[in-house]
């Protein structure tokens, strides 16, 4: 029988192949920095050292066959390398040039991208023979949306739950006004008694920034939260990894997921925090700019016109003081128009003499990210 | 209608604001914090805020904001407008200027 030369490399690389992507075929799922350890972190180093370019060391610990499980300076000197050498796919995204040095969600895509098994873009080059016809060329295409945070049918909860006990106690005490207000008596007003099982135990005060890119670390303050806590990015995705802070205080890194306005809450063991507003910025997306509201001086139940730019077509969300409104749609980007008739001040509005002037102020956000100001205003009762 | 006084102590508080509304015969806000912290045990607690612009400026405060600052307890400074006369509304007491917040 004969067998043709090619049939015979054919078979050798078909072979080299299956076991290359065998030894090397690693996903990586966690976030890796400076301080992180593990069999990810080995994996981390073994990958790197494929490349000259992005090699750990070329002596000692890190080099070659001397992975180890820490990461460390010379593991993130290689990442940054790693990440600038694919710059277009790992850092253009983000809005960055150079390399961080951390692992994050794009750069876990391009890892997993390149040790998938195939294509393997390590393996040894070689000259084809003859026969071999040209590989096609194949126009790069962009990094996928990474589905690892999505929320899984286990983990799916009502993210509202928290903002209900709090409504729940709101409720209450504007009931116990408007009794008060409706009997004309001047004694003082009763109020309902709150206890600890009204409220929330795990509570999100702040989160720093108040918006960011994927892989953007943003800090936690509030209450109840720990290293096990997960953040809910709306119903659908999830961060499952937390980071402590040098403060004590809990931080998370924006995942890769569709840009937008989220509602985020915490989760801690069974209890569900309040919500707070995140907006995943797209840096294709304008500022969003306040420039004016209109009248200055309102009475309840008037419209205000918001002016500026920057304002989503459909989605705009603006917060008063008295009042929160959502999905205000702005057909040419640079009005909203609203009307205020905060459910809070309707019983003091039907009885105003018009001789009291409260003072308010305004935000909007929307998916492309929260106003540069807020304006003030008033409203007379 | 009372006002602070240096004899008051200042409190520090931290708390989320959870709500407000105006008190309609006095210039303050009346306003919610859920969970409020001044002691080891969380609680709510309700503040008058004084409304003025130029309090704004400091203050900020909106529903979902995370505050800490100090308050001097015991003032009753939210009244509310009822027809025959203002009624007060009962709070742990007066919010202090300078307050800052999570915005």
């Amino acid at each position: 029988m004969r067998i043709s030369l090619f049939s015979l490399l054919s078979i050798f690389f078909a072979l080299s192949f299956s076991l290359s992507a065998s030894a090397e075929a690693v996903v990586f799922t966690a976030n890796l920095g400076v301080g992180s350890r593990g069999t990810q972190v080995i994996a981390l180093q073994q990958f790197l050292n494929q490349d000259p370019d992005t090699r750990i060391a070329s002596t000692g610990p890190g080099s070659p066959g001397n992975e180890t499980s820490a990461f460390g300076q010379l593991t993130r000197a290689a990442v940054i390398r790693f990440q600038e050498k694919y710059t277009s796919e790992v850092l253009t995204p983000v809005g960055l040039s150079q390399g961080t040095g951390r692992v994050g969600s794009f750069t876990r895509t391009k890892l997993n991208m390149l040790s998938a098994p195939a294509p393997i873009a390590n393996a040894p080059v070689v000259t084809p023979p003859a026969v071999v016809p040209p590989a096609p060329t194949v126009t790069p295409t962009p990094a996928p949306i990474v589905i690892d945070n999505k929320v899984t049918t286990a983990e799916r909860i009502d993210i509202y739950s928290g903002d209900k006990m709090l409504a729940n106690i709101k409720n209450r005490i504007l009931s116990a006004l408007n009794e008060s207000i409706a009997s004309r008596d001047t004694a003082t007003a009763t109020m309902p008694t709150i206890t600890a099982a009204d409220i929330p135990s795990v509570v999100v005060g702040a989160l720093t920034p108040q918006s960011g890119s994927p892989d953007a670390r943003i800090s936690i303050t509030g209450r109840g939260i720990r290293g096990d806590s997960v953040v809910y990015f709306g119903s659908d995705y999830i961060v499952r990894t937390l980071n402590t802070e040098y403060s004590g205080n809990f931080s998370f890194n924006v995942p890769s997921i569709p840009p937008g306005l989220y509602d985020i809450a915490i989760k801690t063991g069974t209890v569900v925090s309040n919500t707070a507003l995140f907006v995943i910025r797209d840096p294709k997306n304008p500022p969003v700019h306040l420039q004016s509201v209109s009248p200055s001086n309102i009475s309840y139940g008037d419209t205000l016109t918001i002016t500026g730019s920057g304002f989503s077509p459909q989605h705009n969300t603006v917060i008063t003081t008295y009042q929160k409104f959502t999905n205000v749609s702005s057909p040419d980007g640079k009005t909203l128009v609203i009307q205020l008739a905060p459910e809070s001040i309707t019983s003091s509005a039907k009885i105003g003499k018009g001789t009291r002037q409260i003072s308010m102020i305004l935000q909007v956000v929307n998916e492309y990210g929260f106003s540069d100001s807020k304006k003030s205003f008033t409203m007379t009762l | 209608m009372a006002f602070p006084s240096l004899s008051h102590a200042q409190v520090p508080f931290g708390g989320l604001d959870v709500f407000e509304f105006p008190c309609t015969c006095s210039p303050f806000m009346f306003t919610l914090f859920a969970p409020m912290f001044f002691g080891p045990i969380p609680l709510a607690g309700a503040l008058a805020v004084p409304d003025t612009p130029t309090m704004f400026s400091f203050y900020e405060l909106f529903p979902t904001a995370w505050a800490l600052g100090t308050f001097t307890p015991g003032i009753q400074a939210c009244w509310m407008y009822a027809v025959l006369g203002c009624f007060p509304v009962p709070t742990l007491g007066m919010m202090d200027p300078f307050t800052g917040t999570s915005l």
